[in-house]
């Protein structure tokens, strides 16, 4: 069964993947990001889909976390290819199906002419999905080959105040507690005959019900953990040190020095080729830099 | 125990009122802790302590505002002059729920968050991360999730966190009272090691007085503020008036010795035998083979309730399943398999039948599938193989809707229970939404019945911890379910609520299945125990029946009520103090005619 | 000799208006008119025409007598031509520079033989019942429709090209540019001198170099359609009208094309705002001038790129907000941090779990799910969740901690959860929530609410305050998915998702949060 835990947790191995520091993981995640994002040509954006989901091989990823990883994705760009199936505004376009008829009452002029789903648009629904797709593979790499400590210590050596850190840990330390929560308050309420299924005016009623049990809880608990956290000398002194320090070596400085040389590259390539497509700089001079941002990315 | 070696907290007339209230919490407390001193501090629900404990590393007032004044003072230091770095050094603070204190995933970043803070060296977090885990048996679990750990383990990290900052006082707020016996085995005797062999003073605040009696030095009780009891341990228990004037549960072998008239307060079953053997029934009984001291096996013992719940035991075993056997079956479970996944397996093979107007304990320490067979009954969970039938109903193609009328759940949590405006909303919410008839009857008869009438417009989120029990029994109470379960409604709640609750369902013949960890309980008012082990039932049985089956016992980490371990060695049949002292007094009474 | 001589002035004076009467009467029909014949319509010299085909042949009869004159027109054309119409035409012309013309359609039946044939127009101008015969004659070459097919091409195509036809190597190839065209844009573009365009519409042009191989000059009209590719249909988008005319009566050239030779030309493309950017074909006719027979055709598939600056200037700027925020943030951790009291940074990272659990963790599913049964309209389902159950939580949490910092704080711990939990330390998220956190953060402390003396009690201000917060942050969100995801959304869909969860949602979840953390502040006391 795909729950929120093979989602959320990491399984700890001992791979090339596992072994990358936290922040070169977090760099390497922030610069695969700003390719992704700069990328418009199908092939590239492919293939660099296809490095990122090499990463599960290299991280040895179970089964469980593979299914995850499929449904997620599956539902990503299908959520994608659908909104741009129906959204699609380029040319040409062939209307496949259509949902609202321009001359249906009301909903015919709410949205501007009819709407229809365009044969066109899953095919662009799918190209670009691939771009949240490769962002959200490498992100899940990323969390489920690194213990969520490590990442708390990574982001603390890319300089995030501890305090925040710290809420962040907390944060996610109690989410199974509260997932679990939430699950039982939805049952009490069944148990009581409240259906919260029930769609209109009582879904109001229905978060509300959820909510303050498990707000209530968490409100009271907060007393008692910060009163725990105070009584460490939490924020009593103004530095603190820290038993884990992380060590980057050689391989994270090379892996971290490619990745952020690659993706600055394209990104500083694509900007010159859109500011010459849009007609505000051109130069003969960059004329190389032009054919490569236009065939290839 | 006490070492002599200086004072270590000297409080003088400390007064201090909360925020936004007007009536001070605590009402010029004194009082003194020599250093490697372990006192308890008791006292009713409210009575202050837990604000005390607070006090003791500045924490009140200085992050809590209200008003203080007075003298606290840790090692010479007063608090309120103090930095909070150098307090936190000296006073560690461990907390009721464990859960609500550790805020890490791994448990040596809990341990090495206090020395971090307090800006050690690497090598030396490092140190104090091993030692502390040591002292308190986890050093296996360094490396481990906080969250795959047993509530005893997770509270040892709580005392192991302290421990890393290397504290001279450890201030512990009802620290076992949501342990299962296991889990307050574990708590208990890490403390004991940590004041005997560290001398490390220990404060700890606790209610249930007669399992903690035994290990300290010193009782002190604490009623509306103030400090009404300060007295040695050993000297505690001469006079009882104030224990039962505020409703504290007294040791069951300094019970049984004042009912039967010995002067003499033993607070183990070991001391309790000499006494005995000493004073009346050394000729009768003739006991062979002392059990071991209760110092050496700190296994819990439960003890006696008071005397209006005595004969419940009694009345439980002798009527209740006579009246219950040739009922309706309510549940029927075949081979029940259950878990979350395929290799680990929470219930394995469960057979069971209960009927109409049975009321169930199911006992065993946590993980031995109690919660996930009550979840079962409710539909909540549906079986990997095997059948449950719920009124006849296969669990399998229900949901817990399906069953909304005729099963009530009381849960663990009352708190998660709660999200209505007013206690009377919240009453009313389970009649309404299954369109009832007589809404205002029953709204009306379960705050009667839970005391909770004059409460009725208040907030109920915002009600002191038993009150919120209340509410939520009487939110169940209200739709009159069938069938009522309750998991673990005992923990973390003082002996008033239990009793009003439990009280209830047996006088309203309800079918109700119980989990708890309290073998009184269970003996009070069920009529049929259950004893779970790894998934299994172990024992099935009338009380007397399985609390005799000290083997299932044991395998369930449960050990006997005192009284009845007494009255094993003394080779009588009883169960309650009062049982006891009946048959004890009849042989010394046949004894003196011969 | 004097008197004589002024004698002799004042007679010729006197005598003047009897010499031009004289004048008039001395009519020199090739001076004082012009009879011209074209054949085809629009060419000057010998036409090209192919069999089968209908042309027009333009007469053109103008005077520069001032004076009654009478004409008639006769036109004669070659034998087998059909005319359509009366070949012999009438007129009167009575002033100075009046003038008479006329298209007279005639059809060259499809085996009329390859040839140059005559074509002779005869006017028999009568001034004052003197008749005066002017005669014009212009050749026509009937070809082969394979001769002329063959003999003409379009060489090349240059997209988009300057004025003069010539490429342009500072745009890219094939390439078109939808400008966006907004008021606000416009002032902007100019600020910055980007924009060059007119007001309405994008205009460029392309460049056309026809070749002709033949051995004779070849009149021809060049014009263009940009056509769907799938539908083969003119797109409306790029025939604006211009000025109230139609397009179409600007868009072509007329040209003829000597022997042997090539010829640049350009042609003026009209891009109206609303074009549609995506792959369109370009196709070139050429056609031989005065006939509506397509001798050449071209195709090229052309690219239109549809830049809409006001999602890319939404997402750099909000970008350039969220990074701001980010480095003040980071510039000064301790300063800020301290502000909070340890239970209020356990009660925030608590409240961010919660609604990771409460939103994140179902919306991963059931908002596919939801797009899959409502479809467009599944806001109406997701903004529950994401507006009003989040709006619930933020409310509450400022009425428990009213100060100001928390919100940034709390979307803070859900972007940094929803890194560690799910890896999506995505640019969308980052921007969303820091504009959303920034934008909250301003309305709540000019309201009011987080300020020195906080009241956050008032549900409709607050709700207010948040609604109009999350309709900016809303928009944000649809520019930054628009531009860094490529994604399209209709603007009614973005209109209505700005209405209805942005504002109408936030309104209703602040409403009930304040509800909320009022009963929680009563737990916390």
């Amino acid at each position: 069964m795909i729950g929120a835990r093979s989602i959320a947790e990491p399984t700890i191995k001992d791979t090339v993947i596992h072994r990358l520091d936290p922040r070169a993981k977090i760099l390497i995640l922030i610069s695969t990001v700003f390719v992704a994002v700069s990328l418009d040509n199908q092939k590239t954006m492919f293939l660099l889909f296809l490095i990122v989901l090499s990463g599960f091989v290299l991280a040895r990823t179970p089964a469980i976390k593979i299914k995850t990883l499929v449904l997620l994705l599956v539902l990503l760009i299908w959520g994608t290819i659908y909104s741009q199936a129906l959204f699609y505004s380029q040319l040409p376009r062939t209307v496949i199906f259509t949902i609202i008829s321009p001359d249906f009452p009301v909903l015919g002029w709410l949205t501007g002419g009819g709407l229809f789903v365009y044969e066109e648009g899953l095919h662009h629904g799918a190209i670009q999905g691939l771009r949240s797709a490769s962002i959200l593979s490498l992100g899940l790499l990323m969390c489920w080959t690194t213990d969520s400590r490590d990442m708390l210590n990574g982001l603390v050596g890319l300089r995030v105040p501890y305090s925040v850190a710290f809420m962040v840990i907390t944060a996610v330390r109690f989410l199974p507690i509260i997932i679990t929560e939430v699950a039982t308050v939805i049952t009490v309420q069944r148990l009581r005959g409240f259906n919260p299924k029930k769609f209109g005016s009582g879904i109001i009623r229905t978060l509300l019900n959820i909510l303050t049990p498990t707000i209530a809880n968490c409100v009271r608990r907060t007393g008692t953990l910060a009163v725990s956290i105070q009584s460490r000398a939490f924020r009593a002194n103004l530095d603190r040190t820290s038993l884990k320090k992380l060590k980057f070596s050689d391989i994270d400085k090379i892996v971290v020095a490619v990745c952020v040389f690659a993706a600055i590259s394209i990104v500083i390539m694509k900007l010159i080729y859109n500011m010459y497509t849009s007609g505000i700089y051109y130069t003969s001079g960059l004329r190389p830099i032009y054919a490569i941002a236009g065939g290839y990315l | 125990m006490v070492c002599g070696c200086g004072t270590m907290i000297e409080i003088k007339d400390l007064w201090y009122t909360y925020p936004g209230r007007s009536e001070p919490t605590l009402k010029g407390i004194n009082l003194r802790v020599e250093k490697g001193e372990f006192v308890l501090l008791t006292g009713p629900t409210g009575c202050g302590k837990s604000t005390l404990l607070k006090t003791l590393n500045g924490i009140i007032p200085h992050e809590s505002g209200g008003i203080f004044s007075g003298s606290v003072k840790v090692k010479g230091m007063e608090t309120t002059d103090s930095n909070h770095m150098e307090i936190s050094k000296e006073v560690g603070l461990v907390f009721q729920n464990p859960d609500d204190q550790i805020f890490s995933t791994i448990v040596e970043d809990e341990v090495a968050f206090g020395p971090e803070n307090l800006c050690f060296e690497q090598k030396e977090i490092d140190r104090k991360v091993e030692d502390a885990l040591q002292i308190v048996g986890m050093s296996d679990h360094r490396f481990a999730s906080t969250n795959s750990l047993s509530g005893g383990q997770k509270q040892r990290i709580c005392i192991a966190s302290m421990l890393a900052m290397v504290p001279e006082v450890l201030a512990m707020d009802e620290p076992i009272s949501q342990m299962d016996p296991v889990g307050t085995h574990e708590v208990l005797n890490t403390v004991r090691e940590l004041n005997r062999k560290l001398k490390t003073t220990i404060l700890l605040v606790e209610h249930r007085l007669h399992e903690l009696a035994p290990f300290v030095d010193r009782i002190v009780v604490m009623d509306d503020g103030k400090i009404v009891f300060d007295q040695p341990a050993s000297k505690a228990f001469d006079h009882l008036e104030i224990f039962y004037r505020l409703g504290l549960r007294i040791p069951e072998p300094v019970e049984l010795c004042h009912s039967l008239g010995i002067k003499a307060s033993p607070l183990s079953v070991s001391g309790a035998l000499a006494v005995l053997n000493r004073e009346y029934f050394k000729e009768n009984t003739g006991i062979s083979q002392p059990p071991p001291n209760p110092e050496e096996n700190t296994g819990v013992k439960t003890s006696s309730r008071k005397a209006s719940v005595e004969n419940n035991a009694f009345e439980n075993n002798i009527f209740g399943n006579n009246t219950s056997e040739n009922n309706a079956s309510i549940i029927s479970i075949q081979d029940l398999w259950s878990g979350y996944e395929k290799n680990k397996m929470v219930l394995k093979g469960i057979n069971l039948e209960i009927r109409k107007g049975e009321r169930v304990a199911i006992m065993g320490t946590n993980g031995s599938g109690k919660s996930t067979l009550l979840l079962h009954l409710a539909a909540i969970l549906k079986p990997y193989k095997g059948n449950v039938k719920v009124f006849g109903e296969d669990t399998r193609s229900k949901n817990p809707y399906s069953f909304a009328g005729k099963v009530g759940f009381v849960f663990q949590n009352p708190d998660l229970m709660l999200f209505c405006d007013s206690v009377e909303e919240e009453t009313r919410f389970g009649p309404v939404q299954l369109k009832y008839s007589d809404i205002e009857e029953r709204v009306r008869n379960s705050l009667e019945a839970m005391s909770i009438l004059p409460l009725r417009h208040d907030l109920p989120q915002a009600l002191s911890r038993g009150q919120r029990l209340r509410t939520a029994v009487a939110s169940v109470i209200s739709i009159n379910p069938e069938l009522i379960l309750l998991d673990e409604p005992t923990t973390g709640q003082d002996r008033v609520n239990i009793e009003q609750m439990m009280d209830f369902f047996k006088n309203n013949n309800s079918t109700l299945i119980f989990c708890t960890h309290d073998v009184e309980v269970a003996m009070s008012y069920a009529t049929r125990i259950l004893v779970m082990n790894d998934g299994q039932i172990i024992a099935d049985g009338k009380g007397k029946e399985v609390i005799k089956d000290t083997e299932s016992l044991r395998k369930a980490s449960l050990t006997q009520p005192p009284v009845v371990e007494i009255a094993n060695y003394l080779g009588v049949n009883a169960f309650s103090v009062k049982e006891l002292v009946k048959t004890l007094t009849s042989r010394t009474v046949e004894g003196i005619k011969c | 000799m004097k008197n004589i001589g002024f004698f002799l002035l004042v007679l010729v004076l006197i005598v003047q208006p009897a010499a031009a009467q004289v004048q008039q009467e001395d009519f020199k029909p090739e001076d004082m008119t012009t009879f011209m014949i074209q054949v085809p319509h629009g060419v000057e010299g010998n036409g090209l025409a192919v069999g089968n085909n209908t042309l027009s042949a333009y007469l053109y009869f103008e005077s520069y007598y001032d004076g009654n004159m009478n004409v008639t027109v006769e036109l004669d054309l070659p034998k087998g031509f059909v005319l359509r119409e009366p070949s012999v035409n009438s007129f009167s012309l009575h002033t100075e520079y009046d003038d008479w013309y006329r298209l007279l359609d005639f059809y060259i039946p499809a085996d009329t033989p390859c040839g140059t044939y005559n074509i002779t127009a005869k006017a028999v101008v009568d001034v004052e019942g003197t008749k005066h015969t002017i005669v014009r004659t212009t050749q026509l070459k009937v070809a082969s429709k394979e001769e002329v097919a063959n003999e003409v091409s379009v060489s090349q195509l240059i997209i988009p090209s300057d004025e003069d036809g010539y490429g342009d190597p500072s745009h890219p190839s094939n390439t078109l540019i939808v400008q966006e065209t907004s008021p606000a844009l416009k002032k902007l573009l100019k600020v910055t001198d980007l924009k060059t365009e007119n007001e309405d519409l994008t205009t460029t042009f392309m460049g056309i170099k026809l070749t002709n191989t033949g051995n004779s000059t070849i009149p021809v009209i060049v014009t263009y359609d940009i056509l769907d590719t799938k539908t083969g249909e003119p797109v409306k988008a790029f025939k604006p009208d211009i000025m109230g005319m139609n397009t179409d009566t600007v868009r072509y050239a007329t040209l003829t094309l000597s022997p042997d030779s090539s010829s640049l030309i350009s042609l003026p493309m009209y891009i109206s705002q609303d074009a549609m950017g995506g792959d369109y074909l370009l196709r070139v006719k050429v056609k031989l001038t005065g006939s509506d027979w397509v001798a050449v055709t071209k195709d090229q598939k052309i690219t239109a790129i549809s830049r809409k600056w006001e999602p890319i200037i939404t997402t750099f700027i909000a970008s350039l907000l969220g990074l701001t925020a980010l480095g003040f943030f980071l510039s000064r951790p301790r300063k800020i941090m301290d502000r909070f009291k340890t239970r209020n940074l356990v009660m925030i990272a608590l409240f961010g779990t919660v609604s990771f659990a409460a939103i994140n963790l179902p919306m991963t599913i059931l908002w596919e799910l939801s797009h899959a049964i409502f479809g467009p309209f599944s806001f109406l389902f997701t903004g529950l969740f994401n507006e009003i159950l989040l709006y619930m939580l933020i409310a509450s949490l400022v009425v428990l901690i009213p100060k100001p910092g928390v919100i940034s704080l709390f979307m803070m711990v859900r972007f940094l959860l929803g890194g560690f939990i799910t890896g999506s330390f995505t640019p969308i998220t980052f921007i969303t929530l820091s504009v959303n956190a920034i934008m909250l953060e301003l309305m709540l402390y000019a309201g009011g609410i987080t300020s020195k003396n906080p009241a956050p009690h008032n549900k409709f201000k607050m709700g207010i305050l948040c609604g109009f917060a999350d309709m900016v942050s809303s928009y944000v969100s649809f520019s930054v998915w628009m531009v860094l995801y490529r994604l399209f959304y209709s603007d009614w869909y973005i209109a209505s998702n700005i209405l209805i969860d942005g504002f109408l949602y936030t309104f209703i979840g602040t409403w009930f949060g304040i509800s909320l953390g009022n009963r929680l502040k009563k737990v916390a006391e």
